[in-house]
């Protein structure tokens, strides 16, 4: 259809009477339809909760119940945006060292693809010292000082693999189960399933620290089909910590009140007459945003905190750290935020420039989240918090053990190429056996050889810890049921307590 | 004249095909599987005379009322139609016998019962056209009466003869006379060496998940599976079992299909047999698939032997009894009125009673008016979550005597007494307690040793001594006391930060 003939046609629809009549019969079917099933009929998604629960449409936050028994009520996920190695702070491989500076035998590149690994690297051995620590003699490396003392509390996965090897689609995969753009995060499914129960803050808050989001963008925390209701909110560390909180000059409290509810009010008709679940969204997340202004001031203004806290975390009140988001993530957990999820930026140390280095940039950002994640375990754990908040910590895939030659040459600087065979997740808290390590590299750290655990298999495991059955927990879309894990995702039932 | 045309023409319906069929029994197998395609039509049809005869006889009761006088002009009509439809009933389902998938007694009365209804509801019609009313009604009830009996053992054949009543309660039980609910069929393993692999670990798979279709009344395939005899002889498809060789079972192979195979067994639509299940089939049957051999006789490795250790000490299970007891569920009313005053509350999973009930509202006291709702729902509540919640002037926490189902309390940073702790002493079932930040004393120790269950408490920033607590530890050997505050000095040396890099910079 040419513009001319469209514009015809529009000129059509709106003047002639079979139009007239047709959308006077399909509108009043609709309606019709639309009241005998007693719910919103879109087309284009719906709700298929397993537990047979309806969510209330003016409440899409309100606290649901699980599967079956829950141990953990919240999730607090440290993603390590960029992929940390594993070879330098939990996998100790000595065999690695004296494979160091040996070319790299073809048997392990043939077949293989890397992100920029060229010709024949060479081998590359731990690049820092390693020791055994607390009851459970976990090895990690002397650049995780204080976390060492914790190690009786987490539980490592040594053996974690993933489909993809570039930053985006990995951090996709294992943030919303698929490594394309379009699918609803972790967050997203956590509390669509479960709802929240604060329902004063949002149900799934995002904190980003290091001044950079994730590759994935902040789709990684978008709510795909899900209502837009369970996307997450990102606050931010400085100024006013959600964008637009404060009230504009010149409008008082009470005027924004009223305003709202006129909002509210109309959109209310308008939902009446058309039933799309969005608008009630829409309505919710105004009063959300209403109750918002006073709640999220409070929650995010770590100033009330008392000096040995600052001192733990080392956290400093008005600045932009990860150590603020690590005090400001157990304040969110003592508030009943059902999934909190913080990202560090800067862990991609190819060696290709000093900020990226294994010993220079890569050595940086142990300082920076070492001390702050082992003072938020030990206080959650004081506070009583530990028992139902998983702690999840880890990148989106791991590190080779062959050092970088980007372009086939030998670079300045010391680094490792991005590794999707073989990489360390840790859990602590939420239901989870303290103290054990589950799976096995080789001896070089190339290949899981025992115990591996896909990304599916985590997110599945997540889930089931928050009483959540990932193959029953189904959004139904585009025509089929969809779900975190999709068609994969086994539970890793011996890690749970 | 015509009607005994008509009787003539239906006798010879049924008749042909059975004496026809039996002609060639022993004939092509392709007629006789042509006859097993047409009996399986039998459970398509055979709904039809039960729903005719059913609605003849209703009609027939109903029009004794002068107000549904007319109804009986129709009944010669829809009893003609059951008369019919159970003629096709009758032939499909001998069809469906030929095939031997149904064997024994059951099926001998269903076929008899079936002609019988078949048989009184031709009389009935007979006589109704005769007018000879009395009799007429009492052959038409013997029929229905027939029509009850065959189709209860039509649906036994088809589904089990325990499936119409083995979910029945045993209040209903009792007052018809019958036994209470079996228990499950299967004693629980208590000594692993000596159990036999067969008896012991393999039946009990096999009669969940195998045994409703492959038994002595019903024999899907030709093969019974109830039975040690029926593992050896097979089925259709040869032998069900290569002993020694699990990967040339024809069991195995089908039970590992995938799920959406047509040949799956179970059948899509039944619960699939579980990793575990199917390697111990496997096991079994490398084991040469003895049905004598205890455990200790045989191979067991490693992973065999963690199955085994699951199945015989199931996961002692660290869930609260409580959890397991009936209470009536909270009402709807209860609930939203808790949720208005600012309550989360929700239940602890999809299935139970029990709710978790928290209070995350900063600066709103809890006054008279939220202390009565939630005492409301004491009995429900398990999870309460009172965390830095304020009390209202002149409340005190003694509300909480009410709430003796409670698994887990939190009360950090709240104005709980030593005086209101006594109160938390009969909540028998209290695993989690979280006083952190209060200001309790030891003299809240005395009440609560009295929490047997108890097996973690949070005593962080109270008044509560070492002597307080290590008397506590005492009382209750499995409690985790949490109270070492937090690292005052979290400093790490500077020098174990320095650089240990094994290859020198460039």
């Amino acid at each position: 259809m040419n513009i001319f003939e469209e514009e015809q046609y529009r000129q059509a629809e709106l003047n002639t009477r079979r139009q007239f009549l047709r959308k006077c019969i399909s509108g009043m079917g609709g309606i019709a339809l639309g009241s005998l099933m007693g719910s919103a009929l879109t087309s284009c998604g719906s709700d298929s909760s397993s537990s047979g629960l309806v969510r209330s449409s003016d409440n899409p936050m309100g606290a649901l119940p699980s599967h079956f028994l829950p141990k953990a009520k919240r999730v607090i996920y440290l993603h390590m945006a960029g992929a940390p190695s594993q070879l330098e702070l939990f996998d100790y491989k000595p065999e690695l060292q004296k494979l160091d500076g040996l070319d790299c035998p073809p048997s392990l590149l043939e077949g293989k693809r890397f992100a920029f690994i060229k010709g024949t690297p060479k081998m590359l051995g731990p690049q820092f010292n390693f020791a055994q620590h607390g009851q459970s003699g976990a090895w990690m490396s002397d650049r995780l000082p204080h976390l060492s003392s914790c190690v009786d509390d987490m539980t490592f996965l040594k053996a974690m693999h993933t489909n993809e090897f570039n930053h985006a689609p990995a951090q996709l995969l294992l943030q919303t189960g698929s490594a394309r753009l379009g699918k609803p995060s972790m967050g997203s499914w956590v509390t669509y399933g479960l709802g929240s129960e604060n329902q004063n803050l949002p149900g799934f808050m995002v904190l980003v620290s290091g001044g950079k989001t994730p590759s994935a963008g902040k789709s990684i925390w978008g709510s795909g089909f899900l209502p837009t209701v369970y996307q997450g909110v990102q606050c931010r560390s400085k100024g006013d910590p959600v964008l637009y909180l404060s009230d504009p000059k010149g409008m008082s409290k009470a005027l924004r009140e009223q305003s709202i509810q006129a909002i509210n009010k109309l959109n209310q008709k308008q939902f009446e007459e058309i039933g799309d679940p969005e608008i009630m969204t829409r309505i919710s997340q105004y009063e959300m945003a209403f109750k918002m202004q006073t709640s999220v001031p409070e929650t995010m203004d770590i100033k009330d905190e008392p000096e040995y806290i600052h001192k733990m975390y080392g956290t400093q009140p008005g600045q932009s750290s990860f150590a603020n988001n690590c005090l400001l993530a157990r304040r969110l957990a003592e508030k009943g935020v059902r999934f909190i999820q913080l990202y560090h930026w800067g862990w991609d140390a190819h060696g290709a420039a000093k900020s990226e280095a294994i010993n220079h940039g890569f050595k940086e950002r142990c300082h920076e989240v070492d001390q702050p994640i082992a003072a938020l375990l030990k206080d959650l754990k004081q506070r009583g918090l530990l028992d139902d908040t998983l702690v999840v910590w880890g990148g989106e895939f791991g590190r080779t053990p062959m050092r970088e030659n980007r372009g086939g040459k030998e670079m300045k600087f010391v680094g490792r190429d991005h590794h999707l065979e073989a990489f360390t997740t840790w859990m602590a808290g939420g239901g989870i056996k303290p103290g054990m390590t589950y799976g096995e590299t080789d001896e070089i750290g190339y290949y899981g050889i025992k115990d591996r655990v896909h990304v599916h298999d985590l997110q599945a495991t997540i889930l089931h810890q928050l009483g959540l059955n990932h193959e029953k927990l189904t959004y139904h879309f585009q025509g089929r049921d969809f779900r975190l894990t999709d068609v994969h995702g086994e539970v890793v039932k011996k890690i749970i307590a | 004249m015509r009607k005994t045309v008509y009787l003539l023409l239906i006798f010879q319906l049924i008749t042909i095909p059975i004496l026809y069929a039996q002609g060639v029994d022993a004939a092509a197998e392709e007629t006789s599987d042509l006859w097993l395609f047409i009996g399986r039509f039998h459970p398509l049809i055979v709904h039809l005379p039960i729903g005719f005869i059913m609605l003849a006889f209703l009609m027939e009761v109903m029009a004794r009322w002068p107000k549904f006088k007319h109804l009986e002009q129709s009944v010669s009509f829809v009893l003609t139609l059951g008369i019919l439809s159970s003629v096709g009933a009758a032939v499909f389902g001998y069809l469906l016998s030929l095939s031997g998938e149904y064997q024994g007694s059951t099926l001998d009365w269903h076929l008899w019962l079936g002609l019988s209804t078949l048989g009184f509801a031709i009389i009935a019609l007979v006589l109704k056209v005769k007018q000879a009313n009395t009799a007429y009604f009492t052959f038409l009830s013997a029929s229905v009466i027939c029509l009850t009996l065959t189709g209860h053992l039509g649906g036994n054949l088809t589904h089990g003869s325990d499936y119409l009543v083995r979910y029945m309660p045993n209040t209903l039980r009792a007052m018809t006379g019958m036994p209470p609910k079996p228990e499950s069929k299967h004693k629980p393993i208590t000594n692993l060496e000596e159990a036999i692999v067969f008896d012991d670990l393999i039946k009990p798979i096999t009669d969940n998940s195998c045994e409703s279709c492959h038994n002595a009344e019903k024999t899907k395939g030709n093969l019974r599976l109830d039975t040690k005899e029926g593992f050896l002889k097979g089925g259709e498809n040869g032998p069900s079992l290569v002993p020694g060789q699990a990967a040339h079972s024809e069991l195995i192979k089908r039970v590992k299909l995938p799920k959406d195979h047509e040949d799956v067994m179970p059948p899509e639509g039944k619960k699939p047999l579980s990793k575990e299940e199917i390697a111990l089939l496997e096991w079994w049957i490398n084991n040469d698939a003895s049905f004598d051999k205890k455990v200790a006789e045989v191979e067991v490795p490693d992973d065999i032997k963690e199955i085994l250790d699951a199945l015989v000490n199931p996961q002692q299970s660290s869930l609260s009894p409580l959890y397991a007891m009936e209470v009536k569920p909270a009402s709807q009313d209860e609930v939203e009125t808790l949720k208005e005053m600012g309550f989360s509350v929700s239940p602890i999973s999809a299935e139970s009673p029990f709710i978790q009930v928290s209070y995350l509202i900063s600066g709103q006291p809890l006054n008279d008016e939220s202390i009565k709702a939630i005492k409301k729902v004491a009995k429900q509540t398990t999870w309460l979550n009172l965390g830095k919640a304020a009390l209202a002037d002149g409340q005190k926490f003694t509300f909480l005597k009410d709430f003796n189902h409670l698994t887990q309390l939190h009360l950090e940073k709240t104005a709980i007494t030593d005086e209101e702790v006594k109160d938390l002493a009969q909540m028998e079932f209290l695993e989690y307690l979280n006083l952190y930040n209060t200001a309790i004393t030891d003299k809240s120790v005395e009440p609560l040793t009295a929490l047997k269950r108890l097996r973690k408490i949070y005593l962080w920033e109270t008044q509560v001594s070492e002597d307080g607590k290590s008397s506590l530890q005492k009382a209750i050997p499995e409690l985790a006391i949490i109270a070492d505050g937090l690292p005052q000095n979290f400093d790490v040396p500077l020098d174990s930060l320095n650089d240990s890099t094994v290859i020198a910079t460039k």
